[in-house]
């Protein structure tokens, strides 16, 4: 009896065998992630983004003009992490390609840069990157690292980093997680300002805004092209001795990953940016919230008209 | 705006469409794959406890350690341990084949414990080797007890690929990082319904695929009936 | 990365302030508290109830199941958005997740109690409430525990996620370490995430142990010992 029926087990077996290879067969073939690790020479690109909002659409925007460009094979990657995720990415070949900012770029892999106007910056930009990652034309567009303050300080006379200063003891700070290692420093040296606390929140999102909106923090770092700052009423203090730089948006690349067409698209894209410009594209993203993808179409379509 | 708007404007975007399929396909695929890498661990696991059964202890334990371990700092973590790059969609994999091994072992090894001595020493006077044994016969008796496992497995699965995001690898998660980064409900809404709806089908799918390989559980017809007429 | 995570343990800035060790775990230890303490409340008395009568058992397994079902990511980040985006309120998101397991647990502990020994006691004169209070509660305790201890894993495990919203404890050091690639102080946030849950999780299983009945060990024994 056992015998018999464990004779009829085995054949059985055998056909689970056969479902479970078929299984992997599928699961292998329709991988929709497959080559995801390698950005690079096989013309496969895959752009980053980090998590400030504008990230992604800056990528979607590079991915059109890309695809414009005759590349068949762009994917663009969900937002994760800062700069560092996305150096690191660039150079394990994860990422071909990612928008990022040239100012603190720059003063990533230069902490002692004295640099802070924009060609100041892009000049010495070539020479600070690591070997193997290079950065395109820069574009006229800015979005530098502000900060804001309700309404309420302001009106106390508070319009410049200079007139926060002698308060900062008593102020609470919200910002990236990053920004007391970037910063603190900084605003110590240049300004005399000493924040009773820095608190982590995020870079510029969510977070932030309802940080300082409900008071628990008193200042907060957020973005020249943020269209929250001015839907909240928070008032950008004046960064009256330079202390954060230029922060014009450059494509940073895998040296070699671009073809000459697709080098010429993406300098054309970043000509045709300016600081406006993608502030109102950050208002369709972030306030109407319509696809990045699709306000790129729409973008990509205007400049090629023009 | 209501909820029915922002869903109709959000779902109106043929680039949005393409992106949820493509969300949906790469979820499937993260929550799955590690499925099969999860039971042949747990078979093995089995292998091993039948095999030497002093063990089966260490093993429990074993299984019952890594379950513990929060998601978030898993995925963290593997590939400071294994060496894969940070973006790499393996991570996850290798987190969620830990956590399906982990839940599957115990079940494993109580299952191949329970198989009567009767059918052990009836296939060994058969000539059954321990592994022709193991594979033949005590493994396809314990797999309503591996099945019920997987059915657990996946929907938990299904579930934590989403924190993947956080990780820049997340399927569906992605939906709620943009959902969450815009103050915006469509696509933490449409997340998830559809991880839900994922969880359902594949778990509607693995019930299907446990009858095809336990036909001997199957009541028989005669009875069904009656249960039906006494449903 | 062995030796970065033993430095990042020994330095002592990583010990003290909002951000040190101590804080952070007494944060995510307080987040877990008190969610599971909402859960409790919410749970206990409904799987009581359902296991005592019997009634809305398959509403209950299947809430239990869709609950498992739902991507904490997702219902983190709905909560937090849905409730005035309030760090707070991503707590309730926690308590959404704790209350199946409890309920799954106190429910099953409920219908696990021997229909004989309901009937005993129903026999010796107990009525309803003093039935449920002086038997059924009692026995079913372990396995209510059990629940709780589903629960306080999947708790300590969202609450970690739940740092991407902006919630302190142990996650905090997970995003921000990942944000800069600081592996030291991600590799400490998982160990600490990890031994966390653990003690927890042994702390619960001690406590199964001690709360089971003795009436219920001794019978266990005498089953054990006894013939097959």
């Amino acid at each position: 009896m056992i015998g018999a029926s464990s004779h009829g087990v085995i054949g059985r077996w055998r056909r689970i065998i056969a479902v479970c290879a078929v299984l992997v067969l599928a699961t292998a073939c329709g991988n929709p992630l497959r080559g995801g690790a390698e950005g690079g020479d096989d013309g496969r690109i895959v752009i980053g983004a980090s998590d400030v909002g504008e990230s992604l659409l800056l990528a979607e925007i590079y991915a059109g003009a890309l695809r414009g460009a005759g590349a068949d094979d762009v994917t663009v990657r969900p937002p994760v992490g800062g700069r560092e995720v996305l150096v690191q990415a660039l150079q394990d070949r994860s990422l071909t390609l990612a928008p990022d900012y040239s100012g603190n770029l720059l003063r990533y892999f230069d902490q002692d840069t004295s640099a802070t106007t924009s060609d100041e910056v892009y000049r010495e930009l070539p020479r600070a990157l690591p070997e193997g990652l290079e950065v395109l034309d820069q574009s006229p567009a800015e979005n530098t690292d502000m900060l804001v303050v309700r309404e309420e300080l302001a009106a106390q006379g508070v319009r410049t980093i200079s007139d926060l200063a002698p308060r900062c003891d008593r102020l609470v700070f919200g910002g990236p997680g990053q920004w007391g290692e970037r910063w603190r420093r900084e605003i110590r040296e240049l300004y005399g300002c000493e924040f009773k606390e820095i608190r982590t929140t995020d870079t510029g999102g969510p977070v932030t805004v309802e940080a300082l909106r409900s008071g628990e923090v008193q200042v907060a770092n957020m973005f020249s092209t943020s269209a929250s700052v001015y839907a909240n009423g928070f008032v950008p203090l004046e960064d009256d001795r330079d202390m954060f730089p230029a922060q014009n948006i450059v494509p940073f690349a895998v040296e070699g990953s671009l073809s000459e067409r697709e080098r010429d698209a993406l300098d054309r894209v970043s000509a045709a940016l300016t600081t406006e410009k993608l502030t109102e594209l950050n208002v369709e993203f972030s306030e109407r919230k319509r696809n990045p993808a699709d306000i790129a179409d729409e973008f990509l379509a205007q400049a090629r008209n023009r | 705006m209501s909820l029915i708007d922002e869903l109709g404007t959000y779902l109106g975007s043929a680039n949005t469409r393409a992106q949820l399929w493509a969300a949906l396909a790469e979820h499937g695929y993260l929550a799955l794959l590690p499925i099969l890498f999860g039971v042949v661990l747990a078979v093995g696991a089995g292998w091993l406890g039948q095999t030497w059964p002093q063990v089966r202890g260490t093993l429990a334990v074993v299984a019952n350690l890594v379950y513990t371990i929060p998601s978030l700092a898993l995925f963290v973590v593997i590939p400071g341990v294994i060496g894969t790059t940070i973006l790499d969609s393996i991570n996850v994999v290798v987190a969620l084949s830990l956590y399906t091994a982990a839940l599957l072992v115990r079940p494993m090894l109580d299952a191949i414990a329970a198989v009567p001595q009767a059918v052990t020493a009836s296939a060994t006077a058969m000539g059954y080797r321990p592994a022709r044994r193991y594979f033949g016969v005590e493994l396809p008796l314990a797999v309503p007890v591996l099945a019920a496992g997987v059915r657990v497995a996946a929907v938990s699965n299904i579930s934590l690929v989403s924190v993947g995001a956080l990780i820049g690898v997340g399927g569906l998660g992605r939906l709620f990082t943009d959902g969450f980064q815009r103050e915006y409900y469509a696509p933490i809404v449409v997340g998830v319904v559809l991880t839900l709806l994922l969880a359902l089908v594949v778990d509607l799918l693995l019930v299907l695929l446990r009858r095809v390989l336990t036909p001997w559980q199957r009541p028989a017809p005669t009875r069904r009936a009656d249960e039906e007429v006494a449903a | 990365m062995i030796a970065e995570t033993v430095a990042w343990f020994g330095d002592a800035a990583n010990w003290s302030g909002p951000g040190g060790v101590p804080a952070r775990v007494l944060e995510h230890v307080g987040y877990v508290a008190l969610a599971l303490a909402i859960a409790l409340v919410i749970a206990v008395p409904f799987g009581l109830l359902v296991g005592h009568t019997g009634r809305g058992a398959v509403l209950l397994v299947g809430a239990g199941n869709i609950v498992r079902a739902l991507p904490t990511l997702g219902v983190v980040t709905l909560f937090f958005l849905l409730l005035a985006e309030s760090t707070p309120a991503a707590v309730v998101g926690l308590v959404v997740l704790a209350v199946p397991p409890v309920m799954a647990g106190t429910y099953a502990g409920v219908q696990s109690v021997d229909a004989h020994v309901v009937d005993a006691a129903s026999g010796v004169g107990m009525r309803g409430m003093q039935r449920l209070w002086q038997v059924e509660v009692p026995i079913a305790l372990p396995m209510v525990l059990g629940g709780v201890r589903n629960a306080v894993l999947q708790l300590v495990a969202t609450a970690a996620v739940a740092a991407y919203v902006g919630l302190g404890g142990l996650g905090r050091y997970l995003m921000d370490g990942l944000a800069i690639l600081d592996y030291a102080e991600v590799v400490a946030g998982a160990v600490l995430t990890a031994a966390l849950a653990v003690v927890l999780d042994l702390l619960l299983a001690g406590l199964q142990r001690i709360v089971v009945p003795r009436g219920v060990r001794l019978a266990e024994l005498t089953r054990s010992k006894g013939p097959a």
